[in-house]
């Protein structure tokens, strides 16, 4: 397992990226009332047929050259299994890749969510051709963000000029900070919320 | 060089490998739960140790090029991990002791032989 929950969604996006999804869909889903803190990375890349799909879980497993070991997945799975929650994953050839990791949100081995708004950003940085959605629910209150939306928003300005990176790290930051952190007791549940 | 019999009884291990495994030469330790952080942090050679006892383990020691990984605190590895380890060929120890201990006993073992950085051997 790693530090952050982002630092696990950043792994997971990447493999949707490697296997050529265009579109990348991440949501988070934050229900202090029911205790559930849910993540879905979900693309429209080309999926796994069924002899990959056995094996995802197997560290000493990857269709990557050059590699001896995949740890996306498996290190995922481990920090799942830690606080005993689940890991989903829906996979299949020409219906891209849907993985849904669901923790108990308080736990005290679950990392916390982490540099979302880095994340994201870092994934865009990395590849032009990706579209993402992020979606954000705490509470049942929803923030959402298209990179489809900001594109025409930006009229031909690349979505990779660092200023628009930066732009777009600080309005993930604000919006979600806004989402979770509002209110009175704003301070305590962002305290709860880093674990 | 490190004397693995010295390693074996100062920190009270229990090998889960074959018996006729050769052991690595250990040039220093690592002690850690995290795999991310161990994967950045650890070096080859090093003996690790961790809490941890899933099969991520032995990937992530394979990966990094540990000497050897030990499972503390009588946590006792689960046969799909002492089965992986045998196939990468890595020793796997466990020990009563817990992650201060154990380390704190090797800490004294790699000083006196030169291989902590700024503590003089002797
Ligand atoms: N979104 C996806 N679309 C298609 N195939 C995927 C996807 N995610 C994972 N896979 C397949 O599952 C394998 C295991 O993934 P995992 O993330 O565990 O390891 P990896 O990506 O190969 O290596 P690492 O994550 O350590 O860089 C991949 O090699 C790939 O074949
Ligand atoms: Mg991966």
């Amino acid at each position: 397992m790693m530090e952050e929950l982002a630092h696990h969604i950043l792994d997971i996006a990447r493999n949707s990226v490697e296997a050529g999804a265009t579109r990348l869909e991440i949501t988070v889903e934050e229900d202090t009332q029911s205790g559930v803190l849910r993540f879905v990375v979900g693309d429209n890349g080309p999926g796994m047929p069924e002899h990959v799909r056995r094996r995802m879980l197997d560290p000493f497993f990857t269709t990557k050259s050059g590699k001896k070991v995949g740890l996306g997945l498996p290190l995922l799975q481990m920090a799942v299994q830690r606080c005993g929650g689940h890991l989903e994953v829906s996979s299949a050839p020409g219906q891209g890749t849907t993985v849904v990791a669901t923790f108990p949100y308080y736990c005290w081995d679950r990392p916390p969510l982490g540099d979302i708004p880095r994340t994201v950003v870092g994934l865009l940085a990395g590849s032009d051709q990706v579209d993402l959605c992020y979606r954000h629910v705490y509470n049942g209150q929803v923030f959402e963000l298209d990179t489809v939306e900001i594109r025409l928003r930006l009229r031909g300005i690349p979505l990779q000029t660092p200023e628009v990176l930066l732009w777009l790290r600080q309005h993930l930051a604000e919006s979600i900070n806004n989402l979770c952190g509002g209110g009175e007791d704003g301070q305590d549940r962002l305290a709860r919320r880093a674990g | 060089m490190i004397d693995w019999q010295e390693i074996v009884a100062a920190l009270e291990l229990t090998p889960h490998h074959p018996k006729d495994l050769p052991l690595p030469p250990v040039r220093g330790a690592y002690c850690g739960d995290m795999m991310s952080d161990v994967l950045a942090h650890a070096r080859r050679g090093d003996l690790w140790i961790t809490i941890q006892r899933h099969r991520n383990v032995v990937a992530v020691a394979t990966l990094v090029g540990i000497s050897g990984v030990v499972v503390t605190g009588g946590r006792v590895p689960p046969e799909d991990t002492v089965a992986l380890a045998e196939k990468e060929k890595l020793p796997i120890f466990s020990t009563p002791l817990d992650n201060f201990q154990a380390a704190g006993r090797l800490y004294r073992i790699l000083a006196k032989a030169g291989l902590v950085p700024g503590i003089q051997g002797g």
